[in-house]
């Protein structure tokens, strides 16, 4: 017996509760097209380089790991805000979430402090491919975006 | 004092004899006055002669009162302003030798002297004379009479704004001195000496006393590009770039001043969740890098002079902090928060004071200062020094008298920190253990020592510059603000010299804050905060059964392959997952990254379990990956 709220539904609701914009896009395909084309993969997931974990959460408490992802949030968003402050994402799971979302740099903030509560490697990736960010199923959260 | 002139000081006892002519001279009564801009004055008062000449004039008001601002239309831009007493670097040792800056009876250089108001006493400008050059002043204590107008400044940027001399350009120590340790501002993270030296650069704009050199702030930028992602690198940039000068006089603000400029944005303030983050950091930071400090420096204090044997007994210390109790230092340090609470440092120096002056006597010194240090940073690390020194005494206790030490002393700590109680237990199993190499070590130096006494040869150079290596931490401190990351190359030549057996990686992830790994042996992460436990790693039969078992306990039922969605596994199963009777999703997956190497992830709804990591290649994970087809 499954539930009537789909996860994809669920996510949305939470995603405009949290007062985000964002847009379910047809064509995930296509979102992971984008991610292939810019990243290497390896095993199924971006072959990050140790330089790019911006944080992962161990042994914090929930309270703490949302402080640091939010402190991360805030320094990614800062850097790209620098580059292109109308900059949109596309949003796409490898496994609980089936759409592809699609919002702008001012809602990542907020979109991204859901992607705890999702069991699934969560990928951010910009329009033009040039940045992504990666919420593991194992709680660290990766970027390209450099450390400044 | 809420009372004003008119309503304590009848007009006719107030000015009128404290004329020029010099008859009848003496003191009105204890005036008060208020700092309030409204000062009314009784209708024809008379103040004393304004050019000296002894003809005195009337003030030409309304009925009723007139206000201080109407004062300035008569008689200038400082009447009726609450100012403080001045003096140049040439006057200050004369005026504080004698109590203060002269007021005389009229406003000439030859006037007679009536008394003193001592340097930065506030006053009450009364009236000037027709030049400006004088100003009749009435300070806060009753004392009144003619002082030159360049000894008075009314450009007092608050009420509460105190003028201070500057007698040592050193901001930083005057910040201490008066706000904090006059209890005039309750510094804390976030809102420390960064932010008061903008608000006395505010209060002080366009004056000579103080000034901000941009290069300074453009250098401070450059180099910390990652702090000037924090939310208050504005206040740490100024405040590297805030300068005083000596012998000039400079407001320092109160505290409601610095709050306002605080909420109008001019002064850069850091969310509060983030102000617990950094205080966090700094405050484990602190005591580890204290405990490390208390343990090294008496341990070349213990064997001055026998550098070698000092030399191996850190290095065998340092195998004896590394790993589990190295990650139990911060923990220590989490007792010992819970343990101040509410307390003062003489509740403090009440409870554990026998223990401190039994292990570490020389610690007395400056001990409420230290402890109740404002510096987060400095604050741990006093604690963590001093507990680093009790540590140091309790090891080598076990090594010279016997294990039944940890005991003893384990229980004096008890009240301090109940995890303390266990690192002190630990820290006797380990030493057991070691004792053989140890005792030799212990045991010939302390002989050794006797007899050798302090050298002063090449080894006595050695342990100077340990000292230095050691101190350097603390140094690196001194203004607050400083990051982890300075810690992080602050303690690797420490890590060098000592032969300290962990490898650590500072990794600054986000404003303002760095993530301190312990690579080896084992990881501490996050802030110092107690980190990762030690990695367990099954063979793949062991991670399977614990992963199904929590699994099973979830209402697990296999129905359908997990199937990869990118690179090369996309479209082939890499686990398998079911609905369970409550309609959640329950499933597992395989995976392999370069990072967690082979585990087993599991999910139930929302709900992730934990990781099951497992020894395997990636190539071993493929094929198991390949069973779960349908």
């Amino acid at each position: 017996m499954q539930t009537d709220m789909t996860p994809d539904d669920q996510f949305l609701s939470d995603a405009q509760a949290t007062g985000a914009t964002i847009l379910v896009l047809e064509d995930a395909d296509s979102v992971i097209e984008l991610l292939e084309s810019n990243f290497p993969f390896s095993t199924g997931r971006i072959a990050w380089d140790a330089k790019d974990l911006w944080a992962e959460k161990g042994e914090d408490n929930d309270e703490n790991w949302k402080h640091s992802i939010a402190s991360a949030i805030h320094s990614i968003h800062a850097f790209l805000k620098n580059q292109n402050p109308r900059i949109q994402f596309l949003l796409v799971g490898d496994d609980y979430l089936e759409e592809a979302y699609q919002f702008g740099l001012d809602s990542l903030p907020q979109i991204v402090s859901l992607f705890p509560d999702l069991p699934q490697h969560s990928y951010v990736i910009s329009e033009d491919g040039a940045w992504a960010l990666n919420y593991t199923f194992e709680d660290e959260l990766y970027s390209n975006v450099p450390v400044q | 004092m809420t009372e004003n002139i008119h309503s304590t000081a009848p007009a006719e006892s107030e000015g009128l004899q404290l004329q020029a002519s010099g008859t009848a001279a003496m003191m009105p009564p204890a005036l008060k006055l208020t700092a309030d801009p409204l000062i009314p004055v009784q209708r024809s008062e008379r103040i004393p002669d304004l050019a000296g000449s002894g003809t005195p004039i009337d003030f030409q008001e309304g009925e009723g009162t007139t206000t201080g601002a109407d004062l300035e239309t008569y008689r200038g831009a400082n009447i009726g302003k609450v100012g403080a007493i001045a003096a140049s670097a040439d006057q200050y040792a004369a005026a504080q030798a004698q109590g203060g800056m002269n007021i005389r009876k009229t406003p000439i250089p030859s006037g007679e002297v009536l008394g003193q108001i001592p340097v930065g006493q506030k006053v009450f400008v009364k009236a000037e004379n027709q030049s400006g050059g004088w100003a009749f002043v009435v300070a806060f204590d009753g004392t009144a009479g003619w002082i030159s107008q360049a000894f008075v400044r009314t450009d007092m940027p608050d009420p509460e704004a105190v003028l201070h001399h500057v007698t040592e350009a050193n901001l930083t120590a005057i910040l201490e001195q008066h706000y904090h340790k006059g209890g005039r501002y309750d510094i804390g993270t976030g809102n420390d000496f960064a932010t008061l030296a903008v608000a006395v650069a505010a209060a002080n704009q366009g004056t000579q006393g103080v000034y901000v050199d941009a290069e300074k702030i453009q250098q401070w930028m450059d180099d910390n590009p990652i702090r000037s992602y924090d939310y208050i690198a504005d206040n740490l940039a100024k405040y590297s770039a805030v300068g005083i000068r000596s012998g000039l006089n400079i407001w320092l603000p109160g505290a409601s001043y610095v709050k306002a400029l605080q909420e109008s944005g001019d002064i850069a303030t850091r969310p509060d969740w983030a102000n617990r983050m950094v205080e966090g950091g700094k405050m484990t930071a602190g005591f580890v890098a204290g405990f490390y400090n208390g343990i090294y420096e008496n341990i070349t204090d213990t064997f001055v002079g026998l550098w070698d044997a000092a030399q191996d007994s850190m290095s065998f210390l340092g195998d004896l902090f590394s790993g589990d109790l190295f990650a139990s230092i911060p923990e220590v340090a989490a007792d010992i928060k819970k343990f101040c609470e509410g307390k003062s440092a003489a509740d403090i120096l009440g409870e554990i004071g026998g223990i401190i002056s039994e292990m570490a006597g020389d610690m007395w010194d400056n001990f409420t200062d230290n402890w109740s240090h404002p510096d987060e940073y400095k604050r741990w690390h006093f604690r963590g020094n001093l507990i680093g020194q009790i540590v140091l005494e309790i090891v080598i206790a076990i090594f010279t008298a016997g294990g039944g030490t940890a005991a003893k002393w384990g229980a004096k700590l008890a009240s301090l920190s109940p995890r303390l109680v266990r690192m002190v237990g630990k820290v006797a199993s380990k030493a057991r253990k070691l004792k053989p190499k140890a005792k030799g070590i212990f045991k010939g130096a302390s002989e050794a020592a006797d007899e050798v006494g302090d050298a002063t040869d090449g080894r006595g150079a050695q342990k100077a510059q340990a000292f230095a290596f050691a101190k350097g931490i603390t140094e690196m401190h001194d203004r607050i603000g400083s990051g982890l990351g300075e810690l992080k190359a602050s303690l690797a030549p420490l890590e060098r010299k000592y032969k300290v057996r962990y490898k650590e990686e500072a990794k600054p992830s986000q404003p303002g804050h760095y993530r301190i790994l312990q690579l080896s042996p084992k990881v501490v992460d996050g802030d110092f905060t107690p980190g990762k436990k030690a990695e367990i790693r099954f063979d793949f039969e062991t991670a399977r059964n614990k992963a199904l078992d929590w699994l099973s306990s979830r209402g697990f039922v296999s129905q359908h392959p997990v199937l990869g969605k990118f690179g090369d596994i996309k479209g082939k199963p890499i686990g398998r997952y079911g609905y369970n009777a409550e309609g959640k999703k329950v499933g597992f997956r395989i995976e392999f990254d370069q990072r967690n190497k082979a585990h087993i992830n599991v999910f139930c709804g929302k709900e992730k379990g934990p990781h099951f990591l497992f020894e395997a290649s990636e190539e071993t994970v493929r094929k198991i990956q390949q069973r779960y087809a349908d």
